[in-house]
This record gives structure tokens, C-alpha cells and sequence, in this order.
């Protein structure tokens, strides 16, 4: 993506394993647990993670499955919604925040 | 020397129509700014009016000439002059006179039309009163530019100039300028001028007293130091704009131009080193080159202490990735210059700040009005789209019965008893809101009465 090309890189590797420990998502971004965590908030500006138009785009989605939410009787009904519809992998992380990890591995 | 107003009575489209380029919150004149409106309007004419009033020549899509027109220069803040310009049977008439003179002509009785403290008249053929022709106010104008929007795209073949077409450049390097297909040749004289000028100064800076302990070698780095070459320069500018095109500016095969009409032809070539005919690029592209080639030649190496550059209609032609810097492109290679604009576009829009934006618009009568801008500089173009040119809806027919769907289902999901079509209905609900990405805070249903 355009915005992409300007970031600078990051030295934190998306697979990093502590990746999990130095990134969380929160209010609908994504934030360094460690306000000083350069490596966590560049590897985040890098990724474009809290883009403008991507947490828009993430705000609407989660905004749709928590109505979705609401209006199915179990957590398996919702659960085999989402799991059934590929779109909600764009946002696997920002969804396991919400509603627990409901899309099995 | 910058336009800080201008004034239209009874011409086309227009009635009283003003144009304030200044800022409403300092007075003080813009740098640039930018006319945006639906077709018909009448931007490219305000373009070419204020470009004709500042060169005293009809420009190309102006019909005839208001019978009443100003516009409004000011050299520094206590000095400001109002050229005003009359078009009856005998002829235009470019005139020169200052606020107070104008004023106190109004008040003589031939005033026909109040507006805006000033009284707008029709000009006689012969004026009873002394005012001096507009030339001599302008002229400190050093360059005076303008990129019609209507330009024929550039052909493959290039049109072939020799180097006495470049040699008047020497003598009298002209104020005025016309930047676009048709003044292609004209680009091509003025690069073959620049690269003989530096020739030419390179001899005169190696026969310099200073320079006859030096060898040929610390002369020519002292004087590469002061000189730089033009297509050294275009090469970076060009660059920028064609490497997301995966393409380069071959300036190593562009160095040695002499007549540079086959040089050209290799100017450009893939960053894997294939060298390209210049045809092979898209018209637009081509065109874009052109356009801040031209316009990068006309400021190269001069001191421009007052200039004029108006473009028409920049987007043409090119894909929106490219127009996200775009005015930036244009601002970097000009210095001293009143910068206008007139787009349809929301991307070149929002490189403006909300006072620089000028938006014109169609009253009842049909007549032309204008406001400023609401959004911030860099805002979403969707914003400008929706704010600023007024757009009603960005969606297509298609993407408006989606959201009339998307609505009905939510209404329907908080109701539907039967578990197995509720669930139907929540899959499709999904699906519709993820493939336009409709958000559901635009649908808080409506409040019981």
C-alpha cells in the first residue's frame, strides 16, 4: 500500500515470539505495552496497522459482529458465523480482543 | 506581486462575481490557491482572465472579454493597484490605476453596479481620465506561466527544433510562457538554451584571472559546484515521478545532447536498464513529464523574484497515485510565484488548505457564486469530495440498494423468529457489510416520535 512505502523498517520482526508480549490491540488500535517500545511502534507504523482508512475499516467490521453478536442465542452460533466467513482473518487479532478466540486454530 | 482580488461584471456566466485571494485571517494575499467546481463554472476562464490581465493577451477558451473585469495586484502592503480592463466596439482596454483613482472615478457619476466597496463601471473607449497602461506596472514580472487543461496529449513523435530556435532565448528570454503539448518545442528550445548557456559560462568561468593557477580539473569542480545542469536536475524530479512506474530518467544517454531531438527518445528508461522509447509511456505520464519539465526549465537557474503559474486541470490523464504529491511537485520547482490551480479532483483538493479552496457553484439564476473550503489540508479526499464539492453520495446505484439492503436486514434480523433464516439473514448481513464496508453508526435508526 502507498503509505506503507514511506514508513521506515522495522528492526522487530512480525514473527518475532515476544511480539505477543510488546504489541496489544486496545480501544480499536494497535499499541506498544511499553510506551518507550520503539522497535514495538515502528514494527506497528511499519505494518500500517493503525492506518487511518485500515482502522476504519476494522472499527465498521467489529462494530457489524458485535450486533451480530448480540442477536445470536450461543457463543457457538456466532462462532460458526465467523468462522465461516474468510474476510474476519483480516482482523483475527482485533476479533480474539473482543470475543475471545472463538476461530479455532 | 501577487492577485489578491478579482472582479467580474455581466460576463458569461458570471454577474457581480468576486474572487478574495486573500487570507480571511491575516489580510494578507495567498500563495496559492484553488478553483474547484462543477463543470461550466468557469474555472479555466478565471484562469485565463487573470493570466490574460497579466500579460495583455487573449488567452486560448476565452469568448470575447467582460465588460467590466479587475483584478487587483498588490506589490507590497502599502502599494496596490486594481488593473481593470473593458471590452466595447473599439477594443480592450488594459488599464493601470491605483485603489483611490479608481475609487474617485466611481464616484463621478459613470458608476453602474455597487459591489463590494468598489462600483463596477463599463469602461468608454475614451477615457476621460489618466491612467496609465498596466505594462509598465508589470514590469517586475519575471515569469508568467500557464499549463492549459485542453493541450493536446503529446504524440509519439516528438516535434524537432534546431539550435537557432534556441539562440533568441540568449538575447530575450520571454516573461510569458505556455507550458503543454503545443509548446512542446518551445520545452526543447529551452533545455538546448540551458545546456548551451552552462557551455557557454563554463568557458567564461575557465578564462577567469582566478582560475589560471588552477588545473582544468579543480576548475570544472569549483564550477560543477555553482552550475548544475538542467537535466541532472529534471532526472531528479522526473525520478520521483516515474519510480513507482518501476521507470528512470536515462540521463546517462540524455548527456550529450546537441540537437537533443534523438536524445530525447532515450530519456527513459526501466530501473532494469531497458531503455524505452518515450512513446511507450502512457499519454498521461507523458504529459505530467512534460508539464514539470517546462515548468522546471522555465525557473532553472534564474532568480524569479515575481511569478504567475497557472494550471489547469493537473490531474489529467494520470492515475490518483500520482496527484497525491502532485502540488508539491509544482511548489518545489518554482520560488516567488502566486500558484493557481483548477481541478476536479478531490486529491489535488486536499493538497490545499481550506482557504486556498475556492469553490464555485451555480445560484438559481444560474449565475456563478463562490465559497470557501470546509475540510483541513490533507484530508480525506471522500471528505473533500463530500464537504467541499458538495458530492451528495460517493456510493454508485449498485452501492446504494446494498446499503437499503444492509438496513432492511439489520431490521429484519431483530425480528425474524425462525432461527435457520435469522441465521440466512445474518450471513448475508455480513457479507454485504464487508464487501462495502458499511459501518453501523451511519444507521442508528430513527428516534419514536
Amino acid at each position: 500500500m502507498r503509505y506503507l512505502k514511506k514508513q521506515a523498517e522495522s528492526s522487530l520482526s512480525y514473527s518475532d515470539p515476544s511480539l505477543k508480549d510488546r504489541i496489544r490491540f486496545r480501544n480499536g488500535i494497535y499499541e506498544s505495552v511499553n510506551v518507550s517500545d520503539s522497535e514495538a511502534l515502528n514494527l506497528i507504523r511499519y505494518l500500517g496497522w493503525n492506518h487511518e482508512s485500515l482502522v476504519r475499516d476494522r472499527t465498521a467490521h467489529l462494530e457489524r459482529l458485535r450486533f451480530i453478536r448480540e442477536q445470536c442465542s450461543t457463543d457457538s452460533d456466532f462462532a460458526e458465523l465467523i468462522r465461516n466467513d474468510p474476510y474476519n482473518l483480516s482482523f483475527i487479532t482485533a476479533i480474539e480482543v473482543e470475543f475471545g478466540n472463538l476461530i479455532p486454530n | 506581486m501577487k492577485i489578491t482580488k478579482l472582479y467580474i461584471h455581466d460576463f458569461q456566466q458570471f454577474r457581480d462575481f468576486e474572487l478574495d485571494f486573500t487570507d480571511p485571517k491575516t489580510g494578507r494575499p495567498l500563495e496559492r490557491a484553488c478553483l474547484i467546481g462543477r463543470n461550466g463554472t468557469g474555472k479555466s476562464t478565471l484562469l485565463s482572465l487573470m493570466s490574460f490581465s497579466l500579460q495583455g493577451q487573449p488567452q486560448r477558451g476565452v469568448q470575447g472579454f467582460p465588460a467590466c473585469f479587475g483584478v487587483k495586484i498588490v506589490d507590497h502592503p502599502n502599494s496596490s493597484w486594481l488593473t481593470a480592463l473593458s471590452s466595447d466596439k473599439s477594443g480592450c482596454h488594459l488599464l493601470e490605476t491605483s485603489d483611490n483613482e479608481f475609487e474617485n472615478h466611481l464616484h463621478s457619476g459613470r458608476a453602474t453596479v455597487q459591489f463590494s466597496g468598489y462600483t463596477s463601471i463599463a469602461f468608454p473607449s475614451n477615457l476621460p481620465f489618466s491612467m496609465k497602461r498596466i505594462s509598465s506596472r508589470l514590469e517586475s514580472l519575471d515569469a508568467l506561466t500557464f499549463c492549459p487543461a485542453d493541450d493536446p496529449v503529446l504524440d509519439t513523435g516528438l516535434p524537432s527544433t534546431q539550435l537557432n530556435n534556441a539562440l533568441p532565448l540568449f538575447k530575450n528570454f520571454p516573461i510569458y510562457h505556455e507550458v503543454g503539448g503545443k509548446a512542446s518545442a518551445n520545452f526543447r528550445n529551452l533545455l538546448i538554451y540551458l545546456i548551451k548557456k552552462r557551455e557557454s559560462d563554463w568557458q567564461e568561468f575557465l578564462n577567469l584571472p582566478d582560475n589560471s593557477s588552477r588545473t582544468v580539473a579543480e576548475v570544472q569542480n569549483k564550477f560543477d559546484k555553482n552550475h548544475p545542469e538542467i537535466l541532472k536536475f529534471l532526472a531528479e524530479k522526473w525520478d520521483a515521478i516515474l519510480e513507482p512506474a518501476g521507470l528512470a530518467f536515462d540521463y546517462e544517454n540524455a548527456k550529450r545532447p546537441v540537437q537533443l531531438t534523438e536524445n530525447l527518445e532515450a530519456y527513459v528508461k526501466l530501473l532494469s536498464g531497458q531503455v524505452l522509447s518515450y512513446g511507450a509511456l502512457s499519454s498521461g505520464i507523458r504529459n505530467y513529464l512534460f508539464k514539470i519539465g517546462h515548468v522546471a526549465a522555465i525557473y532553472f537557474g534564474r532568480q524569479v523574484r515575481n511569478g504567475f503559474l497557472f494550471v489547469d486541470e493537473p490531474e489529467n490523464s494520470l492515475y490518483p497515485d500520482f496527484l497525491y504529491d502532485l502540488i508539491g511537485t509544482y511548489q518545489s520547482i518554482i520560488q516567488n510565484t502566486q500558484f493557481f490551480v483548477a481541478t476536479h479532483n478531490p486529491i489535488i483538493a486536499a493538497q490545499f488548505k481550506p482557504e486556498e479552496r475556492f469553490i464555485l457553484d451555480f445560484d438559481e439564476e444560474h449565475k456563478v457564486t463562490v465559497r470557501r473550503g470546509i475540510t483541513p489540508e490533507g484530508d480525506d479526499p471522500n471528505d473533500v469530495l463530500e464537504k467541499d464539492f458538495a458530492v451528495r453520495s460517493l456510493y454508485g446505484p449498485a452501492g446504494i440498494r446494498s446499503w437499503e439492503r444492509f438496513l432492511d436486514l439489520r431490521h429484519k434480523i431483530q425480528t425474524e423468529p425462525d432461527a435457520a433464516k435469522k441465521k440466512q439473514l445474518m450471513t448475508e448481513f455480513l457479507s454485504i457489510g464487508n464487501n462495502y464496508n458499511f459501518a453501523l453508526k451511519n444507521a442508528v435508526p430513527e428516534k419514536a416520535s
